[in-house]
């Protein structure tokens, strides 16, 4: 179906190539897996599939590439766009139409099909996708997770010999993710759709794929069966970056134990069929209870509701104390009112009802502005908070706002850089830099003011498990110094290992709030896969609140 | 301040089921007829006939912050007139300063009221374009845009430019509050100091829809957008006998009021003193001929909607 022979491709002015001397052949009806950290050549590979690279984006080409028995070079992207379906990381740049009848004929309607084949395939994809409720509903109403699949009927409409996907979760919440995902497996397995698919958390689609390729610098490191890429090719995929699926985590740590289990599963139910005799064995719980110290209070939140101008109610009685020196992980399905909390701690929104205390004081005729001294807050996408024109300038931003002389700016910044690691990019267009790069910067940006109270909006999406570490790593660093951090996540994972106190928030309430091992426990969505495995051993007296594949280890 | 989100409301009334054609017919009517008749009691009243309009649709809310808008902008041109144009006969004030070029800084009753035609005529304009917008969606826009054979990719351009204008506010909101949060204080200082920070957020807009843009053109180009010279197309529009009714009776009021307009029927004189507030009666027919027609769309509309629905 596809074979690509030393592939290389260097876009202009890049310093090196995006895809070096890249051999691969995928055959019809495979699932395939790329992954790979930022910067690795995922995107590009995607995109020389349907003759985008180097149609669309110039560079050099060499090489030989062969799709469905077309040369994408030679036919160019419009006519291999009935072979080859695409589709992209952030869906609201990939409608173009208002309404999900005049999104899916819209790549129909270009390629000049008759009216009754529209008719008939609009039905089809309609109901092959499960979305023929939504057919007349305008395109801005739906959810993230309901346009990407929009997305993709506007692609299978087409036809396509093979689907190419890149990121195609990675705005979207885990619910979303799952979704699109189990759809993904669906079309490979009862339609044979040839499908590949690049993404790097891996615990929700692995169990989906039967290839799996790992590109580092451009190059293609592991080509390898998925369950023999997971079984033997552990260390490389580490040393690359990208983090394990908790169950083969749990499978490798046992292995170093000298504790043989089966292969490693790829589903919760093919985990507790290889683990259960480890499992019965489980006994303590070894994680150490939350310090019950009550700490000077940081953010007191006394009964707020807030209502947008529209009449929508995002808030509704919220009351909560966070102290100084404390993590607090927000959790909560999109428009659970997560971020319009957050907004109100730096006075970008004000309560319709209630008061807010921030280090004691009241904050009701506080300007934003002011707030940020003692408030820092880090926005979803970092792309918004890069408005100068050079690394340097932009750590300097708050600080000059702040009043803070020459010098010490200086100062700070050079510090704020090393401490980053941003150093060598000092003078470079902040926009010019890669996700993980922009994703620091704009944490370096904010964290230069020594807020006494940082808060995070979605800070790990989009960005590989290395990265991850990384960035819990320098924030906890930062909370030693009685610094109180607030992170709003949907990553339940990166929680499990990383969290204490867990918020979890719904149609603007707070559900719970509370240890994540009480929190995070018990559940299907917001529990890690860990925890889903033990749920059921709890008669065995497997203590049903462990999270993460450590702990099991530990506590046998 | 209410956003000024200049797009298309989602709504079931009866005004957004009316053919997209006697909408835009409608809309661009009233805008000629605003720019031919100069009579300011027969303009005044086309624009009130705006209001049953915007209220029927259910977007007075949003409208009315356009107009609020439209109304400042009017005071200006009140204000304006009546202080630079020396033509008028009747004097209301006299200042006693000499301007230089200007002569004597005077207020007449003619400018004051030539001022206030002016403004009703801006207020006409806009309610009309800003309720377009609100019910014509801009997918019918394109298809009444082929219809009267613009080209596809210029037709398909407009729409897709439309419909990202309320995500670029959004955009330029977000980008604000992450000013904010830096410590950029937007509302204080001079006014020059404002523009310049405004002006930055222009900057990281501008460079962030330029990304937009080349995500969108790659998407397009992924879905074999412009792979061929001609395409078919899934959605037409259709035409009921009743919107045939409609159109015509649009387009005769149209050019009634131009006849009206040519022989001098709507004509006005405002200097050197004001004269012809006395229209001949079949004047007054034909005013209240075009407020029928213009105000007769709801019931039109509501009428089209049972026919429908029996039909459905």
């Amino acid at each position: 179906m596809i074979k690509l022979n030393r592939v290389t491709f260097q876009y202009n002015g890049a310093p090196k190539p995006a895809l070096d001397d890249v051999c691969l052949s995928i055959n019809p009806g495979e699932f395939v897996l790329v992954t790979g950290p930022s910067g690795s050549g995922k995107s590009t590979f995607c995109r020389t599939l349907n003759g985008l690279v180097p149609h669309f984006h110039g560079g050099t080409f060499s090489g030989k590439i062969e799709v469905a028995g077309m040369d994408p070079l030679s036919a160019g992207t419009g006519l291999m766009a009935s072979l080859v379906g695409m589709v992209f990381q952030d869906p609201e740049n990939q409608m173009v139409t208002t309404d999900v009848e005049h999104e899916i004929c819209f790549g129909m309607e270009n390629l000049c099909l008759a009216k009754d084949l529209m008719a008939k395939r609009l039905e089809e994809t309609l109901d092959t996708m499960g979305i023929s409720h939504l057919r007349h509903r305008p395109l801005n109403e739906l959810s993230g997770g309901e346009k990407q699949k929009v997305a993709i009927a506007a692609i299978l409409a087409l036809h396509p010999r093979v689907l190419v996907l890149d990121e195609p979760t990675s705005e979207l919440d885990p619910k979303g993710a799952d979704d699109v995902f189990s759809i993904l497996g669906r079309l490979n397995d009862e339609l044979g759709l040839t499908i590949i698919v690049v993404e790097h958390r891996l615990e929700r689609i692995i169990q989906y794929v039967d290839r799996f390729i790992l590109l580092s610098g451009g190059r293609v490191v592991i080509d390898k069966p998925v369950r023999e890429a997971m079984d033997q090719h552990v260390p490389e995929i580490l040393r690359s970056g990208i983090g394990l699926p908790p169950l083969i985590n749990l499978h490798h740590l046992l292995k170093q134990k000298g504790i043989e289990t089966g292969g490693p599963p790829f589903t919760v139910k093919e985990g507790r069929q290889v683990f259960e005799p480890v499992l019965k064995k489980t006994l303590k719980p070894v994680y150490s209870v939350i310090h019950d110290d009550h700490p000077a209070p940081a953010v007191e939140i006394q009964n707020v509701s807030f209502a947008y101008p529209t009449g929508l109610a995002a808030l509704k009685a919220v009351n909560l104390n966070i102290g100084r020196g404390e993590m607090v992980v927000i959790m909560g399905r999109n428009a659970s009112g997560k971020t319009t909390l957050v907004k109100h701690l730096n006075r970008l929104l004000t309560p319709t009802k209630g008061k807010i205390r921030i280090l004691g004081r009241e904050i009701a005729t506080a300007s934003t502005a002011e707030m940020s001294a003692h408030v820092g807050l880090v926005f979803q996408n970092p792309q918004e908070h890069l408005f100068s024109d050079s690394v340097e300038e932009e750590i300097a931003f708050g600080l000059k706002n702040k009043g803070v002389d020459a010098s010490e700016i200086r100062r700070i910044g050079r510090r704020m850089l090393e401490k980053f690691g941003l150093s060598h990019l000092a003078h470079r267009y902040p926009r010019e830099l890669s996700g993980g790069e922009k994703q620091r910067l704009a944490l370096a940006a904010v964290m230069a003011g020594e807020p006494d109270i940082l808060i995070l909006d979605e800070p790990t999406r989009g960005i590989e498990d290395r990265l991850k570490m990384e960035l819990m790593r320098i924030l906890n660093d930062y909370r030693q110094q009685s610094k109180t951090v607030i992170l709003i996540t949907h990553d339940v994972e990166l929680v499990a290992r990383f969290g204490e106190r867990v918020i979890l928030m719904s149609e603007g309430r707070i559900i719970v709030d509370g240890d994540k091992h009480h929190v995070m426990s018990g559940a299907l969505m917001f529990s890690p896969q860990i925890n889903r495995l033990v749920q059921p051993y709890e008669k065995h007296g497997v203590p049903a609140d462990i999270l993460t594949a450590e702990e099991v280890a530990s506590a046998l | 301040m209410p956003a000024l989100n200049f797009s298309y409301r989602e709504g079931a009334t009866a005004v957004h089921g009316l053919n997209p054609v006697v909408k835009l017919i409608w809309a661009v009517s009233i805008v000629i007829m605003a720019m031919i008749i100069d009579h300011p009691l027969v303009l005044g009243l086309i624009f009130l006939s705006t209001v049953p309009m915007a209220v029927a649709a259910g977007v007075q809310r949003e409208w009315s912050v356009f107009i609020r808008l439209a109304l400042w902008m009017g005071i200006i041109v009140v204000l304006i007139n009546a202080l630079a144009s020396t033509s008028g006969s009747h004097l209301i004030w006299q200042s006693g300063i000499n301007l230089p070029l200007l002569g004597p800084l005077n207020l007449t009753l003619e400018a004051l009221v030539y001022g206030v035609f002016m403004a009703v005529r801006l207020l006409a304009i806009i309610s009309a374009f800003t309720i377009m917008a609100f019910i014509l969606h801009p997918d019918d826009l394109l298809m009444v845009m082929l219809k009267m054979k613009l080209p596809y990719k210029t037709a398909m351009l407009t729409t897709l430019s439309t419909r990202f204008v309320p995500v670029l506010l959004e955009d330029a909101g977000r980008i604000a509050d992450a000013q904010k949060s830096r410590g950029l204080e937007m509302d204080r200082g001079n006014i020059i100091n404002r523009i310049h920070r405004r002006s930055s957020i222009l900057l990281s807009l501008l460079a962030s829809s330029l990304e937009r843009t080349i995500q969108i053109a790659e998407a397009m180009e992924a879905r074999a957008f412009g792979s061929s010279a001609r395409r078919t197309f899934y959605h037409h529009l259709t035409f009921s006998r009743l919107d045939g009714v409609m159109m015509a009776g649009l387009v005769l009021m149209l050019a009634a009021s131009v006849y009206g307009a040519i022989t001098g029927l709507f004509e006005f004189q405002y200097y050197p003193f004001l004269n012809g507030f006395i229209m001949p009666p079949y004047g007054w027919v034909l005013t209240a001929a075009i407020l029928a027609v213009l105000v007769g769309q709801i019931p039109a509309a509501r009428l089209k909607k049972e026919v429908d629905f029996d039909q459905a």
